[in-house]
This record gives structure tokens, sequence and C-alpha cells, in this order.
């Protein structure tokens, strides 16, 4: 194992005063295309469904989800391999805190969920990089220039977030699917 | 190393988003670094199934509604981080404890991939070392299939193989400074707290010693060659203030205070 601390030279950081270097975390992992042939490389094709639920059905998705469930409309790209249907694929986005989230999840033919794949995530607020404080616990630094932010790699280590507005979206997505194929609304 | 020539994925596991980041290299094609991928992935479906605590069926939840004197038949991982979880309870002084304080004497491992509950009133928690065991498994897993430069990010608990550097910006407190590094073929983990809470994950910091959650408000950084290690330790640095304490040097770690 070899650990490196780097950091902004005295110099370059008064150049860039009052400006403040700040990371955020922006990736991109899949496109909505790129996961739904991940999620089911056995369809030969995919159609979109476009569904609009009613009073009832938006009550039941609340019944069995244990969750509101926040908009009536819903796209279902639906998996095809012949004649028989795969599966599902929902796309859906949760906005927490401090991040965004945009995931697609896959549901089987049962109804049951197959895989999670988060396609992007964007952090709402960013942390600073100062001159820390810390680093006197150590001797032996490499200068290195100023860190770039935004597209690059984002390795982070530490105050990230937990999952749960997604694993609570993943559970209305599969209730809103059951709750499609038993209004005959989904094939 | 620039992030439009990395492939990277992430899915929801074991509480937190984890993140595979590999390098593309000859002669492996995408579609077998995407494969790769999806067998890193099934070991956290593996380990969030078999350590648990949402789910009644895994090896923790039967084990903590278990009678003393039940054995329960676990998957050979669990047995395994338990293993590691003794070895780090007895060179960390009883600082890092996955029963919590609940008992001095909670399991026995017996043979035949089971174990025994021995204590009526012993609990078992895996959340401080299960996302280290988990990247290694996922980076054994990898490199096992040809991949040698990746980074395995589970919540903040990294790890990073290849030849070349990562960079990493580690984060201590909200509105408090990030440190910059770079890692080569190593790990690190981080547990932050105000107070006690982690301010973004609602963790707790569970101090054994008191059977009860400390107040502190720390945040620590442990770089360690595993994963695991590097993840337990945190916990350890949290709860005694030490970053020279001796439990580090035993797993080749160095940890630091934000």
């Amino acid at each position: 194992m070899r650990l490196t601390f780097t950091t902004a030279s005295t110099a370059a950081l008064a150049v860039l005063a009052p400006v403040i270097p700040v990371i955020a975390q922006a990736t991109d992992y899949l496109t909505v295309e790129q996961a739904q042939k991940l999620m089911f490389p056995e369809a030969d094709r995919f159609t979109t469904e476009n569904i609009s639920f009613d009073a009832t059905r938006l009550q039941a998705i609340e019944k069995l989800s244990g969750l509101p469930p926040r908009t009536a409309k819903w796209q279902v790209l639906v998996a095809h391999k012949g004649e028989q249907t795969a599966g599902y694929v929902v796309v859906d986005n949760v906005v927490g805190k401090f991040e965004l989230i945009s995931y697609a999840v896959a549901i089987n033919a049962d109804g049951s969920v197959r895989q999670v794949e988060v396609l992007a995530y964007r952090e709402s607020h960013g942390y600073e990089i100062r001159l820390p404080a810390w680093r006197k616990q150590f001797s032996g630094k490499s200068i290195r220039s100023p860190l770039r932010v935004g597209n690059d790699i984002a390795n982070i280590s530490g105050a990230t977030l937990s999952c749960n507005h997604v694993t609570d979206g993943v559970r209305r997505i599969v209730a809103l699917v059951k709750t499609a194929i038993d209004s005959k609304l989904l094939a | 190393m620039k992030a439009d020539a990395l492939l990277r994925r992430a899915q929801p596991w074991l509480g937190t988003l984890v993140e595979i980041s590999c390098l593309p290299e000859d002669p492996l094609n995408e579609a077998e670094i995407m494969a790769a991928c999806d067998a890193a992935f099934a070991v956290c479906r593996r380990i969030h199934h078999a350590m648990s605590p949402q789910l009644p069926e895994s090896d923790i939840s039967r084990f903590n509604a278990a009678d003393a004197g039940t054995e329960i038949h676990c998957d050979p991982w669990t047995l395994r981080v338990l293993q590691h979880a003794l070895r780090l309870q007895d060179l960390s002084g009883g600082l890092f404890d996955v029963a919590l304080g609940s008992s001095r004497t909670p399991f026995r491992i017996t043979g035949n991939n089971t174990l025994e509950k021995t204590a009526a009133e012993a609990r078992l928690d895996l959340g401080g070392i299960a996302k280290g065991f988990a990247v290694d498994r996922m980076m054994a897993t990898l490199r096992a299939r040809g991949i040698r430069s990746a980074c395995i990010n589970a919540g903040g608990d990294l790890r990073v193989s290849g030849p070349d550097s990562w960079p990493v910006y580690v984060r201590g407190l909200p509105d408090h400074e990030t440190a910059t590094l770079e890692l080569q073929q190593g790990s690190i983990a981080s547990s932050v707290y105000e107070n006690g809470e982690s301010p973004f994950h609602h963790d707790r910091l569970m101090d054994p010693r008191l059977g009860r959650c400390s107040a502190r408000t720390v945040a620590v950084s442990v770089a360690a060659p595993r994963c695991l290690h590097a993840d337990a330790l945190t916990k350890v640095i949290a709860l005694s203030g030490d970053i020279h304490h001796p439990a580090l040097a035993a797993f080749n770690a160095v940890a630091w205070m934000h």
C-alpha cells in the first residue's frame, strides 16, 4: 500500500482566493439503454407502456408499499423475449437532502426484483477544500497543482449517503408494477 | 487517470451505494468487464442475505432471535467475519466488539459452518466490519476475472488495486476540510460522528465498554491494505481517540483525525 497526501501549494491557493475549490460528486454510470440491456440480456426488444393510475389503484399501491405513490403517471419499459414477457424496467429519481440519484429497477415477470442499477449520482452541495491543519500530524508531503472539480474522479471516503430513499423507491416500484399487472394495465 | 476512461457502475447494497470503477485493459472487452462487475455485486447480495439485520432469515437475525444453546448453520463468510472480529477485539482491548457489549461470551464457532449462541442476551451487529469485508471480497472477485486496476467504494469504505495511484478525497465533518490523497494498492475507511451520531446515515457510535452510544464528535479515517481492517479500526480510533493505537500496527494501518 502506498499513501501520499497531496495539497495545493500556498502560492497557488493565494491565486485562487477568494474562490475556494469545492468537491461535489457528479457521476454518470449508465444510460437507460445500457442498463436495460445489462438487466435483461436475454431480451430481443423493449416496448414502452405509459401507465396512468386512478385513485383506487394509487391507494392499492400505497397499501402494498407502505409509501405514498408520489405520482399517478409512470412509464414502464417491457422486456420481451420472443412472445414472452421477460420482465419490466422502471426508471426513477430520488432527491435526498444532499443528493439526487437516478436509478433503474428491473422486475421479473413474476413481480420480484431482478436488479437495481444506479444511472447517475449528483451531490447537491459540495465540500470545501481548505488548507488542512491536520497535515501537521504528518511529515513528508508532496506539493501538487490545485485540484480540479466536477468531472474528475471523485473517490470519496467519509460522510456519504445512506440508501434509504432508493430502497423506498424500489419498494414503491415493485408495488406499482404488481398493481399494474393485477389491473391488466400491463401484460 | 481520467474519469471518462473508466467503466463505472453502482448498485444500492449494505445500506449504502456500492460503486465499482474499472480501468479497461486488454485483453478484456466491455462485456467481460460488465460480467465481472455483476459477479462482484453478487458478493454484496450474498453478504446481504447472510449478515443483514433487516432480513429475518439472515444468519445474524436468526442468531439474535435464538435462545442460548441454539446452533445456527451459517454462510461460511459469516463465520470468517466473526473470526476476524475476534482477532480485532483481542488486539483492540475490546474496543472493537461485534456483540457491542451485550455479552462477554456471545458465541462459539463449532465445526461444519455452525455458530452456537452461548448467552441468551447476546446480540451481534456486523455493521462495523461487513462493508469492509464486502469490498475485499469484491476486489478478489474482480481480480479472479482478470481486472487489474479497479476502485471499489462502499459508502466511503474503499479499496483500490493496480499499478497506478487513485485520487481519493477524504471528508471529515460537514463544513470541515477535505483531505486529498493518492492511494495505491490499499484501502481507506472513514467514520464521522457528531455527538455520537453519523450526520448522514444515522449510524450510532456504540461504545461496548459502556453498553451504549458514545457522545463523541469525531471524524476518523484509517488506511490499511485490507478494507475490513480499515473499516473495523475506524471504530477503535473513534472510541479511543488515539491515532497511534497499538492495534493499527498489527494490521499495517495508519489513522488520522480530521
